[in-house]
């Protein structure tokens, strides 16, 4: 046979072969029978508006079925076809990168399908994921530890690439005496200007800038507790931090677990340059409660949230702290003079009988994103919990239509405003999971969707909570032993503030005696 | 002529299984509290993400097999078996060493047995782990295979081997590195061994700087150390590094013994039969000395206690007395779970007051403090300590179970379905899981489960802040949101007698009918009888009425008391006898 020959037949097959291919493809899509309802998925991806840059949205088909097919296809028509004996739909990530990226502005459609083996396939209502125009910050930092009480043991902070599913090592306690790493928080969320807060025999807090790492203790007698729940002033040369006594109590009813709660609590700002602390608090007349500082972009004005300090003194009992509730305030800020304005209140919780924590504004300063609750200054463990957006130009407040039955709590802003990372403990309870929504310029948002993972089983199985997820900007490029050589440094121990008025406590004798009664770490 | 290494073989043939069937009879019978109590240490789950965890350290494959092998000690007959086997297979391995190296060695089957026998002397401790035996097999089975294939092996393949070793065996390829160091010098001949020992030496150090700088997220002592058996007893530090030391030089030792020549053949065959019975004598010295009743009475106990056979542990504690703190807290608590605490507290021995009835907070009884709380129905302190458990050792068998119970009596069926999942992927727990799922998937199931049904009505629903510090205060709170709760009314009289604060405990008794009392528990009437007696006020004990028998043993004791006080001397011992079973004998002597 001559080479002609040996063309033809080989083209003949191909074509054989294709056309077998269509016909079967025309029956599959042609024989499956239609159903008026959605597929049960998990994680729940039906609807959500996503980044154009997030890692593939695997999920797991939770319909009965031996066989399952799943069909996604772009604004521009281009599809990925997946097959799945276990209900696994994991996209490969290349097709997955183009479809999201020519799906930019518009929706991606899925098309399920399911088969019991015997019969044709059985065909859900499609769904769609809006593909929103802007992109996430790549990186998302968390904490990973187990959502406990007062033991801990393996304590990392990882970054996890948000476009693709890679997790690295920043910090592992297993090469740091098993320390705990309790804050890390990130100057505009850059990964070249951060800070970790270790506590234990390598204790101190971490500043890595520009690749260095230094150890310091911005911490000067008189100070409650130490430094804590940072906050960096834009700039990158201070930081806020309240300085706080925390205690936690556990209920005894079932519905609710811990109660997390400040003895006394104070701000103050450290001065990275000077390595030097002045107390906020002090200019306040009256004695409040004050916690969890939070910049505005431009720096101007220092966010947080005060309650009036227990009637009873340094030893509250559970009435008290059921009945204590924080409000949202701010001062104004001059870098030059390290000085404070006077408080004013920008969002009155406790007159509607609820209690506000962990200001966030948004980076064009328009929005101030915070949870509410019932009481108390620590949401994580309040069913209850929810976000709320202020509105700082007109000052109206709205809950959020990304939250659920269970707590909604700790966020971050990207760097470009159009998304916001929480937690929330929907999936089992207990856990925190890092959600991601989309926020458009006006406030509104799109529905939001948990982190992908590679194995869309995970969160089913996984214990540990995503504790703490900030952006980051880019990759960081410090690792656990650069942390593990920078413990070995002389510790950098502030002084109190030239000029300024060092911190001071009202009734120290009392906090010490409160504090010594109960001296145990907490957690989350 | 010397000859004759039939005989020897035969000798050596017979060791093995012979240890193996001492050590089976005493890992299934005396020493199966060792078993047990390593067994409830892990979880081994056959996931992924559970290998994943031991793949990430050298050493770490060693201790993921010995972890597989632990899960079986759940069962007495397996987990003997396996643990004699492991232990019989160095007097294995040296057999077939010793014919390669001398044979006709005839102090070959005294040599052979040394390593078996001190494993077995250092198995007696409960925390001589399964990787420990594991590592001195595995340096035995290189060795082995380094004298019967190692001048074949080409330097890539050696350059492989080392890391490789490194990686799977841990620390035990440092004592690998000294039995092949040893072999260089004493068996190997002409200048390459040297050369061989340098190589060896130079990759070792490689490796382990790769491992420590680049591969490896670990301390540097967990590279150089880990899974060395590190424990701080005095005298299994001595035979741990008196093993070493032997394996390390076991080939010079091999061939200095080999070069002992006994003419006379009695004697050749004597002789190293009465150094192995003297080696056999010291062990079994030494095991039955490290051997502590008392704590395996506490394993025992707790393990009656986590099967749920409070009977029987009631019983074991009485026939045989423990002295321990935490075997006289799991006497009270299979008491409690019996409903027979304030009738049969004294009936077993009891030292630490209440102490011995409410475990305090920390770490020392993370694992077993929480058993008080479930018993009384404060389920969320119950669940707390179970999970800081989990959190600081990890998944095991006791924590889980709690952890899962704990939540679907809170009505958290999707964190129980998560703990279930966990027992679901293992052997032993499998069944307990599948049963506890039903329950988890369908609520309705739990008012009717044995276990989990009669607790779910103890849960409070009054609301307070949980006394961690005191835990015995909390059980007045629990009584005022639930005052038919009796393991709470019962855990709070037995801290009363236990402390004998007659007058408060007679003061209470006018409640107990309220809350369903038909009668009073025998340690109560007698409580009160001591009031009686020494007041000469009888108590309001409302429509309760004092079984007949009660004063009448009041009486019998005081007379026996008034006899007894002619012989001060022996009047504690003759009392106990008689009425040390009793609140009397406890609130006047203890």
């Amino acid at each position: 046979m001559g080479s002609n020959s040996k063309s033809y037949c080989f083209l003949f097959l191909v074509l054989l072969a294709l056309s077998i291919t269509a016909g079967c493809r025309s029956n599959f899509f042609d024989e499956s029978i239609v159903t008026d309802h959605l597929p049960a998925i998990g994680p729940d991806y039906i609807n959500v508006t996503i980044p154009p840059n997030i890692a593939p949205m695997n999920f797991m088909i939770k319909e009965d079925g031996k066989f399952y097919r799943i069909r996604a296809t772009s604004a521009k028509g281009h599809q990925i076809n997946i097959r799945s004996s276990d209900g696994k739909v994991r996209f490969p990530a290349g097709k997955w990168r183009r479809i999201t990226e020519e799906s930019r502005g518009d929706e991606i459609t899925f098309m399920v399908f399911a088969s019991d083996g015997r019969k044709g396939f059985k065909q859900f209502e499609p769904f769609v994921m809006y593909v929103a125009d802007e992109p996430i910050d790549p990186y998302l930092a968390y904490r990973l530890i187990h959502p406990g009480y007062y033991s801990w043991s393996g304590i990392k902070i990882v970054q996890r690439s948000l476009e693709s599913f890679r997790v690295q090592s920043v910090f592992e306690n297993q090469v740091m005496e098993k320390n705990c790493a309790n804050c890390h928080s990130f100057n505009r969320n850059s990964p070249d200007r951060f800070m970790i807060h270790i506590r234990g025999s390598l204790g101190g807090t971490y500043f890595a800038e520009n690749g260095r790492i230094t150890k310091a203790d911005p911490k000067i007698d008189g100070m409650p507790g130490g430094a804590t729940y940072p906050s960096w002033h834009p700039d990158g040369r201070y930081l806020a931090f309240s300085s706080n006594q925390v205690r936690q109590s556990f209920y005894s009813v079932p519905e609710k677990s811990i109660e997390v709660f400040d003895l006394v609590s104070s701000l103050i700002l450290y001065d990275r340059e000077k390595n030097e602390i002045i107390n906020i608090t002090d200019s306040d007349p009256a004695e409040y409660l004050q916690t969890f500082p939070s910049w505005s972009p431009d720096g101007k004005y220092l966010y947080f949230c005060r309650a009036p300090q227990y009637g009873s003194g340094y030893n509250p009992e559970m009435e008290e702290i059921m009945n204590t509730r924080y409000d949202l305030a701010r001062k104004s800020f001059d870098p030059g003079s390290k000085s404070f304005g006077d408080t004013e209140v920008v969002f009155s919780a406790s007159e509607i009988m609820k209690s506000a924590s962990f200001p966030r504004v948004s980076p064009d300063g328009r929005f101030l994103v915070f949870t509410l609750a019932d009481y108390g200054t620590f949401p994580v463990w309040h069913r209850e919990a929810d976000l709320y957006i202020l509105d700082l130009t007109t000052g109206e407040a709205r809950r959020m239509d990304i939250n659920s039955e269970e707590t909604e709590s700790y966020h971050t802003w990207s760097n470009n405003g159009r998304w916001l990372v929480f937690n929330s403990r929907r999936t089992d309870g207990r856990s925190s999971r890092p959600f991601l929504a989309w926020i458009d310029p006006e406030g509104n948002q799109g529905r939001e969707f948990i982190l992908p993972q590679k194995d869309p089983a995970l969160y089913d199985k996984m214990l540990e909570s995503f504790n703490i997820p900030e952006f980051v900007s880019g990759e960081i490029k410090l690792r656990p032993r650069d942390f593990a050589a920078a413990s070995k440094q002389e510790i950098l121990i502030a002084q109190p503030g030239g000029d300024a008025m060092p911190a001071q406590l009202r009734d120290e004798k009392k906090i010490k005696a409160a504090i010594e009664e109960n001296e145990r770490p907490i957690h989350e | 002529m010397i000859k004759k290494p039939v005989t020897e073989k035969e000798r050596g043939v017979l060791a093995a299984p012979v240890f193996f069937l001492a050590a089976f009879a005493w890992f299934c019978f005396p020493g199966n509290y060792i078993l047990y109590f390593q067994e409830n240490q892990t979880l081994f789950l056959f996931t992924g993400e559970y290998l994943h965890k031991y793949l990430l350290k050298p050493g770490g494959p060693l201790e993921y097999i010995a972890r597989f092998l632990e899960q079986f000690y759940a069962g007495r007959i397996t987990g003997s078996v396996i643990v004699s086997v492991v232990l019989t297979l160095p007097a294995i391995m040296l057999y077939r060493i010793n014919k390669l190296l001398g044979p006709g060695n005839c102090f070959s089957l005294p040599l052979l047995i040394v390593p078996s026998l001190l494993l077995m002397v250092m198995q007696t401790n409960y925390y001589h782990m399964m990787e420990y035996n594991l590592g001195f097999v595995t340096v035995l089975v290189l060795y082995l295979a380094l004298v019967s294939y190692g001048g074949r092996l080409n330097i890539i393949v050696k350059l492989i081997l080392v890391p490789l070793i490194y990686y799977l065996t841990g620390a035990y390829f440092m004592i690998f590195l000294g039995v092949c160091l040893v072999h260089n010098l004493f068996i190997e001949k002409g200048k390459e061994r040297f050369v061989h020992s340098t190589f060896i030496m130079v990759t070792a150090v490689l490796s382990f700087l790769l491992f420590w700088k680049i591969i490896f997220l670990q301390p540097v002592q967990q590279i150089i150390l880990s899974p060395l058996p590190l424990l701080e007893n005095p005298f299994y530090r001595a035979v741990f590094v008196f093993l070493t030391g032997y394996v390390v030089f076991y080939p010079a030792i091999s061939r200095a013994s080999g070069k002992i020549k006994i003419r006379r053949f009695n004697r050749r065959r004597i002789y190293p039969v009465v150094t192995t019975l003297i080696l056999t004598a010291a062990a079994v010295y030494s095991v039955l000395k490290i051997y502590n009743p008392q704590t395996a009475r506490v394993v025992e106990l707790e393990k009656l206690v986590f099967t749920g056979k409070f009977e029987e542990a009631a019983r074991l504690h009485e026939k045989k007395p423990s002295r321990n703190l935490i075997g006289q807290y799991f006497y009270n608590y299979a008491l409690s779970e019996s409903d027979q605490l304030c009738d049969r507290l004294f009936s077993g021995r009891q030292d630490f007051s209440a102490g011995a009835l409410v475990l305090p907070w920390g770490g020392e009884h993370l694992n077993r403090g929480g058993y008080f709380y479930y018993s009384v129905g404060l389920i969320n302190e119950a669940h707390r300590w179970a999970y800081e458990e989990m959190v600081v050792y990890g998944y095991r068998p006791q924590n889980i179970k709690m952890l899962a119970r704990t939540s679907i009596i809170n009505g958290d069926y999707r964190m129980a379905r998560k703990y279930l999942n966990i027992l679901r992927k293992t052997i032993y727990y499998r069944k307990w899981a599948k049963e506890y799922k039903k329950l988890a998937d369908d609520p309705e199931l739990i008012k009717v489960h044995y276990d989990l049904g009669p607790r779910v009505d103890l849960v409070p629903e009054n609301n307070f802040f949980i006394q961690f510090n005191e835990p015995q205060n909390n059980l007045p709170y629990l009584l005022e949101g639930n005052p038919e709760n009796r393991r709470a009314i019962e855990y709070y009289l037995a801290a009363l007698l236990m402390t004998k604060q007659v007058e408060i405990i007679v003061n209470n008794i006018v409640n107990m009918e309220g809350s369903g009392y038909t009668t009073i528990p025998r340690h109560i009437e007698e409580a009160i009888l001591v009031y009686y007696n020494s007041t000469g006020v009888f108590p309001d004990i409302g429509k309760l009425r004092m079984n007949r028998e009660t004063p009448a043993r009041f009486d019998k004791y005081l007379s026996a008391y008034l006899a007894g006080r002619q012989n001060p001397e022996t009047l504690k011992e003759r009392m106990e006898k008689e009425f040390g079973n009793t609140f009397w004998y406890y609130y006047h002597f203890k």
